[in-house]
């Protein structure tokens, strides 16, 4: 007797979504990035898209900022396969690299402008308000000493 | 019907007066015309004033009138203190009754809030904007109503009471004031705390039956939620009495429910007497009863067996004790359980959130012209399709697919923690019933205790106290079931207002006539559309709501996807020309149909957004031949040549019968001799 089986498609979280997950650096880099362009260092994005994904993260981070990260928020790790998100925003002209750090173009400001119109992600983006340009490279530097 | 015949504005100062007097054409177009900044929004608002309809313009009384009417007139670079300032307003109505309406704007002694109304046989003095100026008597909106014949229905408030549909809600169909005016549809509207209001507009307008039954379907919603409380009430207080007599209900009918359907509901206290076995309210009093017959035996007999009844006693508290543990474990695993389903649910109902945000974005994307390759799921350097989540090698369900997945894992989930958090409920029902046994036995066999000491001749301590301890029991036992007795007949007459409340409630459903207004207003709408050049979105992609979306306005729907509101898919100079077809459209069809438009229109600067001269040439048009009464203030710089053309370009064409232009050149408030 011969068996023939199929792959059905199966349900993921959102937060492995190619779509969620690019929405949400476009929102790290308009909330948390610095000046007109919104800079932010690669680390940044890496350490606040691994806290967004659950509420305990979030409130940790947050708990640490607070307190000019000089708390430790444990073990926190860098998931390589987001890059391929600021790979795609690079070539899709919603972000640019100055040789240090990311930017949001002009399409990518006038994108995110537009997309928080639509009322989504109102948790995330309420938890990226508050962390807001209090998380300083230097901050995530201390955060990452504070691995050990 | 309203006209508006004569305007005399008159403002005295020390020395000098100043005004301005207009007179109307009643049946057509008249169009006041006017440099920019000339001052024909003060004349514009000299008539809302009059009609008492100023709350339009975004204040009660004098607060949204300009300074050249309330405090000072400029005159050779002075400004001229005013003395009195006040407004005079001819209007007619259907019968050709003619009254005059005189309101001050600053006067040494009469408020704002007076207005005096002289007809042919009296002049009296009405008020406004105070509690019953809609209702009273000398209330001056009582009076506007009946003179322009009007009957206007009562509507519902947001917080549950009536009110009159007031006129100065119905007038924002009528009249459009230049600031705000333009950018909605009734944007202007008081706050009365009208539910729907726009809504009631139109349907006054119109006069849709729909109107009536919205009433009737706020009065039943009203009646459900009355009787849904009362129910609650009374399951919950049966629910307490119940727990604190440590027993348990089951089958109790929590939901409202008409009485056929309770009728066949069985519901009965239940008393747990082990581990095991669980007695209806009945079987548990016969047994008291039973007991109670025993002891009343041996009550006066010596005691014997005490040894033994000690034993069995001490033996059974034993059961009790392994009973109660074992129903504490299961209760901790249980909630242990309920906690963990509590939070999958929380994770669930957060990725329907997050998968409702993503399809908006994915609409959001697939609607603009120049959307990103990311996306369209396409990888931005070689066009190839991209996997949709960071696991390349999984293949992933579609995000529509993925919510209906998640919403029934959802929903089977629910399910589940409703059916556990009941158990949960009788599990600490039957914990609290057998915890109340043991107890009780635990005092019998103190006394038991006492009898070993005490002389066998006499009767037996314990046997005494079991017997008061059962006929507590059955005290209880029966009070409670008199009160579900009584609990059965409230709810019962509960169930029966259920059902006439249900038996009350209509389709609610649109009727012929109204199905066919509303079509007429859609034709009307559009061929209007095409009049004044709107070519933001398709004919057949427009058309007039009928759902409860923006229902009776315009909307858009392309497709098969959800209609949209017509601001959203038009140009800022589309949209306002689609205010325009929409506000004619709607008199022409109460013009058809007897509905109850007044046959009045007062456009202030409808020409928004630079707006073509084809346009405005044929809103012009449009409004001289309608056969009701036009009023448009519009601007057209007389010191520029190419202008005056461009005034000449706009009125081509136009029948000289029906309009008329009264030109205020670069001062509407003028210097009267």
């Amino acid at each position: 007797m011969e068996f023939k089986t199929t792959k059905k498609p199966i349900n993921i979280d959102t937060n492995s979504r190619i779509l969620y997950l690019t929405i949400i650096v476009l929102f790290i880099m308009n909330y948390t990035g610095s000046g007109k362009e919104k800079n932010i260092s690669l680390l940044k994005i890496h350490l606040l898209l691994w806290a967004i994904q659950n509420p305990k993260r979030r409130k940790k981070l947050l708990k640490s900022v607070q307190n000019d990260c000089e708390i430790s928020i444990g073990f926190w790790n860098i998931e390589i396969r987001n890059n391929s998100i600021l790979t795609f925003l690079l070539k899709d002209d919603l972000c640019g690299f100055n040789g240090k750090k990311y930017f949001l173009t002009e399409d990518g400001l006038s994108f995110i402008k537009n997309i928080k119109n639509l009322e989504i992600m109102k948790d995330e983006q309420e938890f990226l308000i508050c962390i807001g340009k209090k998380l300083t490279d230097k901050n995530v530097e201390k955060l990452k000493g504070l691995w050990s | 019907m309203l006209k508006i015949n004569k305007l005399k504005i008159e403002i005295e100062t020390k020395d000098k007066n100043f005004g301005r007097e207009i007179e109307f054409l009643t049946n057509g177009l008249t169009i006041i015309k006017g440099d920019n900044h000339s001052g024909k929004s003060t004349i514009a608002s000299a008539i809302f004033y009059a009609l008492g309809m100023e709350e339009l313009l975004g204040g009660k009384n004098v607060v949204a009138l300009d300074s050249i009417l309330t405090s000072k007139v400029p005159y050779n670079s002075l400004d001229l203190n005013i003395i009195t300032s006040m407004v005079l307003l001819e209007i007619e109505n259907s019968l050709g009754d003619k009254i005059v309406l005189k309101r001050y704007i600053k006067h040494y002694e009469i408020e704002p809030k007076i207005i005096e109304i002289k007809s042919e046989s009296s002049e009296e003095f009405y008020y406004l904007h105070d509690g019953g100026s809609a209702t009273n008597e000398k209330g001056f909106y009582n009076y506007l109503e009946k003179f322009l014949d009007l009957s206007l229905p009562v509507i519902p408030k947001y917080e549950g009471s009536e009110t009159k549909l007031y006129l100065q809600v119905i007038f924002n169909a009528f009249f459009i004031e230049q600031v705000k005016g333009w950018t909605d549809f009734f944007p202007a509207i008081p706050n009365y705390g009208i539910k729907d209001a726009k809504k009631r507009i139109i349907e006054y307008i119109l006069d849709l039956k729909t109107f009536e039954y919205e009433i009737e379907r706020n009065r039943y919603e009203d009646t459900k939620k009355d009787i849904v409380l009362e129910w609650d009430k009374l399951v919950n207080k049966i629910k307490n009495k119940i727990e604190s007599v440590s027993a348990t209900i089951l089958g109790l009918p929590e939901e409202t429910m008409g009485i056929d359907l309770l009728s066949k509901k069985q519901y009965d206290i239940w008393y747990k007497v082990n581990n095991e076995d669980s007695l209806s309210i009945e079987n548990y009093l016969v047994r008291l009863i039973n007991k109670k017959g025993e002891l009343d035996k041996r009550i006066n007999l010596p005691k014997n067996d005490t040894e033994k009844n000690l034993l069995e006693l001490k033996e059974k508290l034993k059961n009790f004790l392994n009973d109660l543990i074992s129903i504490d474990d299961g209760l901790n695993i249980k909630t242990n359980e309920l906690e963990e389903l509590k939070s999958e649910e929380l994770h669930l109902t957060q990725e329907i959130t997050n998968l409702t945000d993503l399809l908006k974005i994915k609409k959001y994307t697939s609607d603009q012209i120049n959307t990103n390759k990311i996306f369209k799921g396409l990888c931005p350097t070689c066009d190839n399709p991209i996997a949709p989540s960071v696991y390349k090698h999984i293949k992933v369900m579609g995000l529509d697919d993925n919510k209906k997945y998640i919403k029934s894992q959802k929903d089977i989930l629910s399910t589940y923690i409703k059916i556990l958090k009941k158990e949960i409920v009788n599990e600490k029902s039957y914990y609290k019933q057998i915890l109340e046994e043991y107890e009780s036995d635990k005092k019998i066999i103190e006394y038991l205790e006492k009898d070993l000491l005490s002389n066998s001749n006499v009767p037996s301590l314990a046997n005494m106290k079991e017997l008061i301890l059962v006929e507590d029991k059955i005290e209880k036992a029966n009070l409670i079931k008199k009160e579900l007795i009584e609990f059965s007949l409230e709810i019962k007459k509960v169930s029966k207002l259920w059902d006439i409340n249900e038996k009350s409630r209509e389709p609610f459903t649109m009727n012929f006539k109204d199905t066919e207004k509303l079509k007429l207003l859609e034709s009307s709408f559009k061929l209007l559309l095409r009049d004044f050049k709107y070519d933001s979105k398709r004919d057949d992609q427009v058309n007039i709501s009928k759902q409860d979306f923006a229902k009776y306005f315009p909307v858009v729907t392309i497709e098969y996807n959800k209609p949209q509101h017509i601001k959203h898919n038009s140009s800022a100079s589309d949209f306002v020309r689609s205010i325009w077809a929409y506000l004619i459209a709607l008199y022409e069809v109460s013009n058809i149909r007897n509905g109850n438009h007044l046959g009045l229109f007062l456009f202030d600067e409808p020409a928004q957004h630079a707006m073509t001269e084809t346009s405005q040439a044929a809103l012009f048009k449009t409004l001289s031949k309608l056969g009701c009464q036009s009023i448009v203030f519009a601007s057209f710089e007389n010191k520029v040549d190419k202008n005056q053309d461009k005034f000449k370009e706009v009125t081509k064409g136009l029948n000289p019968e029906n309009y008329r232009v009264i030109s205020i050149d670069d001062r509407a408030i003028k210097e009267l001799n």
